[in-house]
């Protein structure tokens, strides 16, 4: 009977402790990521079955994050082309006409963007930063086993993939050194330049001098163009990818800006040849800068789900965008009438500014009409692309052949070779201008006469004339403009021209960076 | 001598059941077969068993004694040693008891029979009754009572107990509240009483006829409350724990119960960004323990972790809400308690009669906070215009003052500063005047005398209307002698103050327990809830033109909703209806073409009334439970949870005006999600009393996987008119979809120990393993609690007989956080992220590095300290007191990189953070006689974090060791919301410009001669400000109060919270204080700087130049002047209810047990420091959206009726 009880007891207290441990569903914890989450255990198993499944889809991103990223993303920063605009307005050129609120405003008027505290310094910053992570995230998988200095019928995928990183990274860190230190041949070369990162394992790096990165830019672009070349995608069909004649760009652009001539006018040379045939007449004049053709070097798609809408680069410079910023919103540029008056009559790039005293143009959503008044610019006024629904959602160019034609021209025109300038000159004003006879200047007022070109052609693009100005130490004085509602700044080179490094997001983290600017 | 063998039989029948159980219990593989249906649950438990204290709920009519004590036995685990020869003695008993303690019934058992018992231990036994009649003096007059016990508003009560004092001998009332007491000696005195009342004593001398009346026990220190895994006595309990009982919510009415939590609890602090129905508060508390996991607390819904959110549930089902707040009281809940935990009761039936209740309300739902001071007249805002382009010219440009002036008038609708291209004004003229006139007459600056207003409309008049908020509920509950029952019905209709907002439900439940043997019970908690909302997502603030607020608060007043033609009146379509204004030149004017300064091209009008954002929330949640008694102390149980949601979102842009229409022709947005959480909790209780030592054990084990799916797509390009459909869209603008899954497994045990209910100790222990991490999956949780009732010492007990009670209390423990963000849920390894490029039909993969893991990444830790005191004091003042100390370590930190790194920051378990702080909570019973009952209860607690390390690379020399997050400079040994802004410095007496304060460094003294490094000059370029430690946001008071009044048959209660010091941005302020024109401008500017009003601090209106003061500054939107930093005191009259109950003569007229009409106001008063400025939208004071979602205002009209 006891014995009984007690019996009872000890399988009670053992049921009881099973029970509990029937819970015990430790295996259920392991719970591993699904769905658009991967582990880096399995992108490296990936790279080594098959590298393309991995870079391939890493090079896409890079590529698209000029459209798709920047460090911070508002309605006046979508995208890299946007904030180059941003660059644009600071300038002699471009005229901020009518003002939609604050927007642009700040940026038209100079008013703190290089100080260390003020937002857009830590936006250019960590955007191009990001580019340079992309870049070297795609580096950094390349199988190291591969050996990649000539073709052999199966590497030049990842001969490519390593080129347009090398392309990207290149990039990123000629537009670090445009802002964030001196021209190279205005005292930067001299002074430090900025953090130079080779690849992602350590985040705190101490700014390295501007030599070092420059040379860095030029072996990495130079490398790029010998890749894509021995891969055999110097120049691919489309015109959205990074390809051999992308890094040309990256080369020349390099090269001009510290000084190396031969260099630049002979990556520019290359690029003509590639693109022979520039925008006629109609597509200059009518198709806002969008056609992914001719002389198109890169650029970007568009689409509904991709575009950045009313706020994109077409969202603030087409005034025919209903909604967009640039659009019925109002936020209008004009060129400055001191340049206008500059283009020929006969020039027809004078046609992407209104002549007349206003024209009227109707939305056709709301059927509203407006007057859009003198100097203004139709440059990037597309029509509705097919397929879309409103007129802000564009293709967008990054870079052209006009760009290079200009940069040989100047290249040759710097380092003394006034003839080759004055026909490589020609080879853009000619198609520009039928009535354009080829120039006869020499020395300075050659370099001028190809200044004056280049701010006329790549007018409101790519932020050219902030970096021209900075490169040619030219200051911005809008003092003598009859157009310019706002005057009061005169930005003086090289101090002006060069930002600050960010405080937040850079200085008051990284405890090894040792000099600010000035 | 031959013993019932009732032990034995107990034995072998619960060994049985038990394998019953066990073959139920679901093993890993069964367990994600599960559903709602095979449920079977818990509760609670036992837990708090000493001498004679259990509870029993009993009704007998003339019902064997032997049957009565076999149910004590079974309700109360008190055995009865009874000798057969007895049985055949026994008299039948007639009793009805509810909820009552043992030691109050037995007497009642015994009090008619030949026998009396002895209690030794678990054992009560009988011995015959030993015919005392001789010793008690002979009383010569015996006679009759009869009476009515009835509670302090007239309600009669059932079951209350009547007994001469100093005999065994009494009765019941029956369920008219009447009792008859025959034998009654004359000059003898019966206690009354009955749970949940004071104990009365009445003198019956010659009386034969009573009335008597019953005070609500204010502060029960017997209360029984819900506690983790189990209930507790209050006194006995060594945790910190606040409770709110049904009436706290029902006399509010709210849509859901966190937002009945304001000014309730000491040491929580709720925060509502949007008064938008139905969307829960957020709840912190004490303070914030984590920086980047979760700061929110826990939820626990009839014991187990409830993750539907508190609207899920109808705050007419909830019977007490206790939140929990320290280590003793939640580390048994381990890795999820760290920020405190909310126990959430739902209610059950009770013993008497079924009981039938309706509540009805009807209400009028407006507007509770008022808008910021906006100037809303159009003439106002024509002067204010002139004002600043005649500033600007005048003092700006050099004009002379007859110029300026005429300049002004001629170049109103034009004039932008410096250009003249035209202003925001866009060329809408409200008024008619004379040919060849300005509007404003250059001499005066005034609107000219001849003007006559052509139109104007009021757009807040347009977008806001007080809505009719209506909530019927109604519940049947009741219990039988083994089972109750609560079943209820519940249904809000809420449509907002402000057009395309709502928010409705409708809600059963049912509540069921039962004995299903004397050793086995079981019951199910089953609800369902359908919970829809229309809550557009541009009302949480923000300048977006998906912002109701912002149209009615940020644009001119100028601008008219319709379209007017030349003569001020509404333009009409071909079918007569008002053409609406677009902004794109519909209306006329005689300046030229019409258009607002921004948003154009779309009627609010029509979009805020046909777009929709619709959530409708299908719930349904389970809870069930088993529970088997055996071997006399032990209790087994095993519970399990389902909480399933099924949600459907939708949000449709008409096709016919607003930005949708006009960028997608269209465009509708659908998306399906589908939640489950599973919790298996399995219990094994043990209690035992030897003497004045009582002890009580649990181990347990609990499993919870939560798992998600989703489905969502937008199309665009609409076809039919008002049809918002996803077969109306023709193209594909994105389909995605995902799921996610978690689980978490723990195993625990909790021993609690008392000594003679004076001595008290408590400890923990909880181990929990998470999906979240690898690494270190595993985490111990543990905590000690004590506490000492003074009060009952008999020191205190002889010579203060003014302690009521008092007892001191202090834990210590561990809890974890294993909050992290669903973003970072796989930290333990990098991650990668796949997405798409290029267009959505031709897409190609696009991949990416997104996340840096830590295999080591674990659980945030907080040590928490409390140290308690509680009172009760001439048992009519009463209060707690609660220090704690929580300092939380291996902070589950976002390191920040450099921005050149390329990353961002990655999530580590860094550094420290430290919250102290103090609650109090006091009450007084001012008043306690039966006709009139007045109390008090005021509550505040106070609260500070500092962060106490933070890692090396975020240390910079620049800022004395400190980093930046945004408004705040974060440091060790700081407090954590350390405000970090520019300073404003009032006018510039020169220019007129708004100035900032700046401090000198080196290399600014070139440009000050004279000054040193470190000295603070003013500027008027924003960009040369500099930011100042500006001390915390944190408020030094957050609390409130609350009074009920009971007269005769009328009942009032009134609730107030408020909140003390802090600071708090208004960038709605800072919006309508800027400078451009067209926008909304906030009156103060109208008292703006000038050379004759020199005193102002507001600049001048300079239109066309920035002016510094509350625009921000450097560029981005992100950092402000202390321009619109606001003191954050407030003060909130929450709610008032009063009531009147009909008297039991005319209710019975009417067939109704009871009927209470009332009148329930909520958020009828609130101001704060400054007019439109809402402390509660934000905790930290920064982070608050500009022209966001004002709290609402309801006046409701009540029957609360119980048939």
């Amino acid at each position: 009977m006891k014995m009984k009880r007690v019996t009872q007891h000890i399988a009670f207290y053992v049921m009881g402790i099973g029970m509990l441990a029937t819970g015990a569903c430790s295996s259920q914890l392991d719970i591993d990521p699904t769905g658009n989450v991967l582990t880096e255990e399995a992108i490296q198993e990936l790279v080594r079955k098959n590298p393309d499944q991995v870079l391939e889809p890493m090079l896409n991103v890079m590529e698209a994050s000029i459209n798709m990223y920047t460090y911070s993303n508002s309605v006046d920063s979508r995208n890299f082309p946007v904030i180059n605009l941003l660059l644009s307005l600071k300038g002699n050129d471009m005229v901020l006409a009518n003002r939609n609120g604050g927007w642009l405003v700040s940026d038209y008027e100079l008013r703190a963007y290089r100080e260390q505290s003020t937002a857009r310094v830590a936006l250019y910053w960590g955007t191009l930063y990001k580019y340079v992570y992309y870049a070297n995230e795609i580096l950094g998988l390349i199988p190291a086993d591969v050996d990649l200095s000539a073709a052999d019928g199966a590497n030049e995928k990842l001969m490519r993939y390593k080129a347009a990183a090398l392309t990207m990274r290149a990039y990123a860190y000629t537009y670090l050194m445009w802002l964030y230190q001196d021209d190279y041949l205005h005292g930067g070369k001299d002074k430090p330049g900025v953090p130079l990162h080779l690849d992602n394992n350590d985040p705190f790096k101490d700014r390295a001098p501007s030599e070092t990165v420059w040379n860095q830019i030029l072996a990495d672009a130079t490398e790029a163009v010998r890749l894509f070349n021995a891969a055999g995608y110097y120049r691919t069909d489309d015109r959205t990818d990074i390809d051999g004649t992308v890094a040309e760009v990256v080369l020349a652009r390099a090269a001009l800006t510290i000084g190396n001539w031969e260099t630049a006018s002979a990556a520019a040379g290359r690029v003509m040849d590639a693109y022979p045939t520039l925008m006629d007449q109609v597509q200059y004049t009518t198709s806002g800068m969008t056609l992914l053709d001719n002389e198109t070097i890169f650029g970007y798609a568009v689409d509904a789900n991709s575009s950045k809408g009313t706020s994109s680069f077409v969202g603030w410079m087409n005034p025919w965008g209903e909604g967009g910023y640039g659009g019925s919103q109002g936020s209008w540029v004009a060129i400055d009438q001191r340049l206008y008056d500059q283009i020929a009559e006969t020039d027809y790039r004078k046609l992407n500014f209104v002549g007349e005293d206003y024209i009227e143009f109707t939305y056709p959503a709301s059927g509203t009409t407006i007057q859009y008044p003198k100097y203004n610019s139709t440059k990037f006024a597309a029509t509705t692309l097919e397929g879309m629904t409103t007129a802000y959602y564009q293709n967008e160019i990054y870079m052209r052949a006009s760009e290079m034609i200009l940069v040989k021209a100047e290249a040759e025109a710097r380092s003394g070779n006034d003839a080759a300038a004055q026909q490589t000159l020609f080879e853009l004003v000619s198609k520009r201008d039928p009535a354009y006879v080829k120039s006869i200047q020499t020395g300075d007022a050659l370099f001028e006469e190809i200044q004056l070109h280049r701010r006329i052609e790549l007018w409101g693009e790519g932020g050219f004339e902030f970096y021209d100005n900075k490169r040619w130490n030219l200051p911005v004085d809008r003092n003598g403009s009859p157009n310019h509602p706002y005057k009061d700044v005169v930005l003086t080179p090289q101090k002006d021209y060069t930002f600050q490094l960010p405080l937040e997001s850079e200085l008051l983290l990284n405890p090894n960076i040792t000099e600010q600017n000035p | 001598m031959k013993y019932v063998p009732y032990l034995r039989e107990a034995v072998k029948i619960t060994v049985n059941a038990m394998a019953a159980v066990l073959s139920m219990t679901p093993r890993c593989p069964l367990t994600m077969k599960l559903t709602p249906l095979a449920v079977f649950l818990l509760v609670l438990n036992t837990y708090a068993e000493t001498s004679l204290a259990q509870r029993v709920s009993i009704r007998a009519n003339n019902v064997p004694l032997e049957n009565v004590l076999r149910e004590i036995r079974k309700q109360s685990g008190y055995d009865f040693l009874i000798k057969e020869e007895y049985l055949s003695k026994f008299r039948p008993v007639s009793l009805a008891v509810s909820e009552m303690e043992v030691g109050t019934v037995l007497p009642l058992v015994f009090a008619n029979q030949q026998f009396e018992y002895s209690v030794n231990g678990k054992i009560i036994t009988l011995v015959p009754k030993r015919t005392s009649k001789a010793s008690l003096p002979v009383e010569t007059v015996q006679q009759t009572v009869q009476g009515t016990v009835k509670d302090e508003t007239g309600a009669l009560i059932a079951g209350a107990s009547i007994y001469i004092k100093g005999t065994q001998r009494g009765t019941m009332t029956n369920d008219d509240g009447r009792f008859v007491l025959s034998d009654v000696p004359a000059g003898a005195t019966l206690v009354i009483s009955n749970t949940g009342y004071e104990t009365r004593e009445v003198a019956v001398g010659s009386q034969t006829a009573l009335t008597i009346t019953l005070t609500t026990v204010s502060q029960e220190i017997d209360e029984v409350v819900v506690v983790a895994y189990g209930t507790a006595k209050k006194k006995d309990f060594t945790g910190s724990i606040t409770s709110v009982s049904s009436d706290d919510i029902t006399q509010q009415q709210v849509s859901t119960v966190s937002q009945a939590l304001e000014g309730k609890v000491a040491g929580i602090q709720l925060t509502s960004p949007s008064g938008q129905p139905g969307n829960d508060s957020k709840i912190r508390v004490r303070g914030m323990g984590s920086i980047n996991a979760s700061n929110d607390p826990l939820i626990v819904v009839d014991g187990a972790v409830f993750n539907l959110g508190l609207s899920a549930l109808n705050p007419d089902d909830v019977e007490s809400i206790v939140v929990s707040k320290d280590a003793a009281a939640n580390a048994i809940y381990g890795s999820r308690a760290a920020n405190g935990l909310i126990l959430v009761t739902t209610k059950k039936g009770k013993s008497g009669t079924p009981k039938i209740g309706v509540d009805l309300r009807w209400g009028a739902f407006s507007q509770g906070v008022p808008d910021m001071e906006v100037v809303r007249d159009p003439g106002t805002y024509y002067e204010y215009t002139w004002q600043g382009i005649y500033n600007y010219m005048r003092y700006k440009q050099g004009y002379t003052d007859a110029d300026a002036r005429q300049y002004a008038s001629d170049n109103l609708f034009t004039a932008n500063g410096a250009s003249n291209t035209g202003n925001g004004l866009g060329n809408y003229m409200n008024y008619k005047i004379p040919e060849g006139t300005t509007l404003i007459d250059p001499a005066t600056g005034k609107i000219r005398t001849e003007a006559a207003l052509l139109y104007h409309d009021s757009w807040p008049d347009y977008f806001l209307k007080t809505a009719l908020r209506q909530e019927y509920n109604t519940n049947i509950s009741g219990a039988s002698e083994k089972t109750d029952y609560y079943v209820s019905l519940g249904m809000l209709k809420n449509p907002s103050y402000v057009m395309g907002s709502e928010f409705n439900r409708y809600s059963a439940r049912v509540n069921l327990n039962t004995q299903i043997a004397s050793w086995l019970k079981g019951g199910a908690n089953m609800s369902y809830s359908k919970n829809y909302s229309n809550a557009p997502t541009g009302y949480t603030g923000g300048t977006t033109n998906t912002n109701i607020f912002t149209f009615m608060n940020l644009f001119a007043p100028t601008y008219p909703i319709y379209a007017y033609d030349a003569n001020g009146q509404i333009i009409r379509d071909a079918d007569g209806k008002p053409v609406y204004d677009l902004g794109t030149n519909q209306t006329y004017s005689p300046y030229g073409s019409t258009a607002r300064n921004a948003f154009n091209g779309y009627s609010p009008a029509v979009y805020f009334e046909k777009d929709l954002t619709e959530t409708t929330n299908d719930f349904f949640s389970g809870r069930g439970y088993l529970e088997a008694k055996f071997l006399k102390d032990f209790t087994l149980k095993a519970d399990v949870a389902v909480d399933n949601s099924y949600q459907n979102y939708l949000e449709y842009g008409n096709n016919e005006s607003g930005s949708d229409a006009r960028d997608y022709e269209g465009r509708i947005r659908s998306a399906f999600n589908k939640a489950m959480t599973l919790n298996l909790t399995q219990l094994l209780t043990w209690n035992r009393s030897f003497g004045e030592h009582t002890l009580d054990a649990l181990v347990g084990h609990e499993f919870n996987k939560f798992q998600s799916d989703n489905i969502n797509g937008t199309k665009y390009k609409m076809y039919a008119l008002d049809n918002p459909s996803m077969g109306n869209a023709v193209r594909v603008l994105d389909l995605t979809g995902g799921d996610e899954e978690r689980t978490l497994e723990g195993y625990f045990s909790r021993v609690n120990y008392n000594y003679a209910e004076k001595y008290y100790l408590s400890a923990s222990l909880r181990t929990d393993g998470s999906s979240y991490f690898r690494g270190n999956r595993w985490g111990t949780f543990w905590s000690l609690g004590g506490a000492y009732r003074i009060g009952e010492e008999n020191f205190i007990k002889d010579n203060a007989d003014w302690i009521t009670d008092l007892r001191l209390r202090g834990s210590y423990g561990v809890q974890g956080n294993n909050g992290v963000p669903v973003s970072t849920r796989y930290a333990w390894t990098n991650t990668y992220g796949l997405s798409a490029v290029g267009s959505i039909t031709d897409a190609e993969f696009a991949l990416s590095a997104n996340t840096w893991g830590d295999p080591s990444i674990t659980w945030e830790s907080n040590h928490i300290v409390d140290g308690g005191l509680d009172f009760r004091l001439w048992n009519r003042f009463y209060g707690t007191v609660d220090y704690f100390r929580r300092k939380t370590v291996d902070l589950l930190l976002s390191v920040s990189y450099p921005a050149s790194a390329g990353r961002a920051g990655a999530l580590r378990n860094v550094g420290k953070l430290l919250n102290t702080g103090l609650e109090v909570d006091l009450g007084v019973d001012i008043i306690r006689k039966p006709d009139l009952n007045w109390s008090f209860n005021i509550n505040a607690s106070r609260y500070r974090t500092t962060l106490l390390e933070i890692p090396d690379n975020m240390k910079s020399s620049g800022l004395d060791g400190g980093y930046l997050s945004g408004n705040f400079l974060r440091r060790e040994g700081t407090d954590y919301f350390n405000l970090y802004m520019y300073r404003y410095a009032g006018v510039d007496q020169e220019t007129g410009l708004g100035m900032l304060y700046k401090k000198l460094t080196e290399a600014d003294l070139a440009n000050y001669p004279g000054k040193s490094v470190g000295d603070v000059v003013t500027t008027t370029v924003g960009s040369e400000a500099t930011r100042f430690e500006l001390g915390t946001s944190t408020p030094d008071l957050v609390g409130g109060a609350s009074t009920t009044v009971r007269y005769k048959d009328f009942d009032l209660g009134v609730a107030v919270s408020y909140q003390l010091g802090g600071k708090v941005v208004s960038r709605t302020y800072q919006y309508i204080t800027g400078q451009s024109i067209g926008r909304g401008v906030h009156v103060d500017l109208l008292d703006a700087w000038t050379p004759e009003n020199t005193d102002s601090n507001i600049p001048m209106r300079m239109l066309g130049d920035t002016n510094f003061g509350s625009q921000p500054i450097g560029g981005g939107e992100g950092q402000y002047s202390d321009f619109s930093l606001f003191d954050a005191d407030y003060f909130n009259l929450r709610s008032i209810n009063l009531g009147y109950r009909l008297s039991s003569s005319l209710t019975q007229r009417l067939h109704l047990q009871g009927l209470r009409v009332y009148v329930a106001a909520d958020n009828l008063y609130f101001v704060s420091a400054k007019k439109g400025v809402d402390p509660r939208q934000v905790l930290d004071g920064v982070s608050v959206n500009p022209f966001n979602y004002p709290q609402t205002k309801s006046i409701s009209f009540g029957l609360n009726i119980s048939l």
